[in-house]
């Protein structure tokens, strides 16, 4: 489906259709969805530059008052407005972008995650904004979204979330998007293949896709990835580039990780001292990991640090060996995890205080179906707390494989709420102590709530908090 | 180099690096020894308004309510959520972005924030922006050039 899909949206002939102005509830719904928009011309192009190497031959030429770049005639048309002003609008920032990482050329992509809400962008370029919000317009690639995901149906007003209506999603499919509803789109159907090049936001998302997934992504944001996704193109540095995936600092695991919040423990560790540096993970039980491990591992990374990619020696797959994970580069810092540093790793997470939980949240990057399946038989029979919210945030996709197979109902009748949202979206009431099991939640909890006390252990520990009200300390 | 780094109170320290935005801008400088997220003003979510202050959580205990209206912001690199873009943007728009940003280490959604706000940005300075340069320095950035002028406060 994917190659169908991406073939057709390559096939797309030079035709911007011209008819109709923007309508206003397809244009709110379209910033609130937090997508790039549609507009393909430059996808016929002729001249397709093989993906590692800059052809000898024209047609290339520099961007205008630009010190680096080489682009195509099709690029240069585009940067200079000959294609309208969104494609003009995405030239310009994605030229002045690339040269300030000594990009060389642009680099297609196949495929986006998000392409930021074009809200901004109505005040940021009007003409561009105008252009993309047009009846007709399509992407050059498919592209899923998250932002602000679906919206929860049962619980609008606590989650600050309104639902997105089916007819915007029908409309955004006619454009090219297809919801995920998720921060976690590879556990609802957006699972682009090893080595392939696409634009990603969220940053949990992007350490997943270059680590664990092979799938190369810069860490994109508004309006990088929106100008991507317009052009179906990416300056070609980073991540993107086979040296820059290689590590630069090297971490020896010397304690048994026991489950995902210890792997997001270790995500905390790391990326406060990977900053954006690669880091090679060593003394990591490879082949063992559990997708939600890696999930949490990455998603720490990614909030105290601005890591993108990491590498598992004997886990990831670019990783079979430290050789091979940093390549011609030297370890420029090495550091140990061993059980003192986890220790204390929980410690700088948890915020203290009472240990009457009033709130525990499950799903931060969202759950899988396995972690659902987890916690149904956690709390089969059981029944939460009265006055404890216990909260799963997981993937609509998910959510309905859940009901289907009975595991909804279990936690359901428990007296969880499975939402469709993000956590720190929680509003009415504001909960005063959290227990999570995600080293990622308690970092952004503490920006959201910083009255609340937080908790970080394992899902079962969680658990047991949500049925008993209280904060088990040893 | 050893005169300028023991420089006394008034005397200007110039730094040379790479511009990355262009522009001209002053101000009193904020320091963050290591990462910052640029969503960390204001928060990812702005729950608390939008007034161009850091929040609780992505800065040290003592930045937290700073404003980082007109002032220059000088941190390692950037980190965290990739909402970093659309929440510097959101802040420029209010009218509170700081006056340049300068960073040891380019990095993608900084970059890019600074674009769309129009904030001179200079990195790979000829010496470390964060040990030298102290919160309250007067310092001024020409993102043009790349060049660093720094005036001590102390």
């Amino acid at each position: 489906m994917k190659e169908d899909s991406s073939e057709r949206y390559k096939n797309q002939s030079a035709k911007v259709p011209q008819q109709s102005l923007g309508r206003r509830s397809f244009v709110k719904s379209i910033a609130a969805l937090g997508a790039g928009l549609a507009a393909s011309p430059l996808l016929s192009e002729t001249a397709q530059a093989p993906v590692q190497t800059v052809p000898a031959t024209p047609p290339r030429t520099r961007a205008a008052r630009s010190s680096g770049m080489y682009l195509t005639s099709e690029e240069t048309k585009a940067l200079n407005g000959e294609y309208g002003p969104l494609q003009e609008w995405a030239m310009k920032f994605l030229t002045k972008w690339g040269n300030a990482f000594d990009a060389e050329r642009f680099i297609e992509i196949e495929g986006a995650f998000g392409g930021g809400p074009t809200s901004e962008l109505e005040t940021l370029n009007p003409a561009a904004y105008e252009e993309i919000t047009r009846d007709g317009y399509k992407f050059p690639i498919p592209i899923s979204t998250h932002y602000p995901f679906f919206g929860d149906r049962q619980f609008p007003l606590e989650t600050g979330c309104k639902p997105v209506s089916p007819e915007q999603l029908k409309r955004d499919a006619r454009m090219g998007i297809f919801c995920t509803g998720t921060c976690a789109p590879y556990l609802a159907g957006w699972n682009p293949p090893f080595g392939s090049h696409v634009v990603s936001l969220e940053s949990s998302c992007i350490a997943y896709l270059n680590s664990v997934l092979g799938v190369r992504t810069h860490r994109e944001t508004f309006p990088s990835a929106l100008a991507s996704c317009v052009m179906g193109k990416t300056p070609y540095f980073g991540f993107h580039t086979d040296e820059g995936r290689k590590g630069k600092l090297l971490v020896k695991v010397e304690t048994k990780l026991r489950n995902s919040s210890d792997y997001s423990a270790l995500g905390w560790f790391v990326g406060s001292r990977a900053g954006i540096d690669v880091p090679v993970i060593t003394g990591l039980p490879g082949g063992e990991i559990s997708q939600y491990e890696y999930m949490s591992l990455g998603a720490g990374m990614s909030s105290t640090g601005g890591v993108g990619m990491y590498l598992v020696v004997g886990g990831t797959p670019e990783a079979a060996t430290i050789e091979e994970a940093f390549g011609n580069n030297k370890p420029e810092e090495t550091f140990t995890f061993g059980p003192d540093e986890l220790k204390k790793t929980y410690e700088d997470i948890m915020v203290p205080g009472s240990k009457e939980v009033d709130c525990v949240v499950l799903g931060c990057p969202h759950l899988g179906i396995t972690e659902m399946m987890k916690v149904a038989e956690l709390v089969e029979g059981k029944k939460v707390k009265e006055g404890v919210r216990f909260w799963l945030f997981a993937p609509p996709g998910i959510i309905s494989q859940a009901e289907t197979m009975g595991t909804a109902d279990i936690i359901r009748t428990a007296g969880a709420r499975i939402v469709v949202a993000c956590f720190f979206q929680i509003s009415h009431p504001v909960p005063k102590v959290f227990a999570v099991n995600s080293g990622k939640a308690c970092f952004y909890l503490r920006g959201s709530f910083p009255d609340a006390a937080v908790w970080l252990g394992n899902t079962q520990k969680c658990v047991e908090a949500a049925l008993t009200g209280e904060w088990r300390t040893v | 180099m050893e005169d300028s780094m023991t420089t006394p109170q008034g005397k200007k320290i110039v730094l040379h690096g790479r511009g990355i935005v262009g522009g001209k801008g002053e101000g009193r400088a904020i320091v963050l020894k290591h990462g910052l997220a640029l969503c960390g003003i204001d928060g990812v979510v702005a729950k608390f308004g939008v007034k161009g202050e850091f929040q609780k959580g992505f800065v040290p205990p003592e930045l937290v309510g700073v404003s980082v209206k007109g002032k220059i912001l000088v941190f390692a690199y950037g980190t965290g959520s990739t909402s970093a873009g659309n929440c510097f943007y959101r802040t420029y728009r209010a009218g509170y972005a700081p006056a340049g940003i300068i960073n040891k280490r380019l990095e993608a959604i900084t970059t890019s924030g600074a674009i769309v706000a129009n904030v001179p940005l200079v990195v790979g300075l000829d010496q470390d922006p964060c040990d030298l340069i102290e919160t309250g320095d007067y310092v001024s950035v020409d993102g043009d050039k790349g060049i660093v002028e720094i005036t001590k406060a102390s």
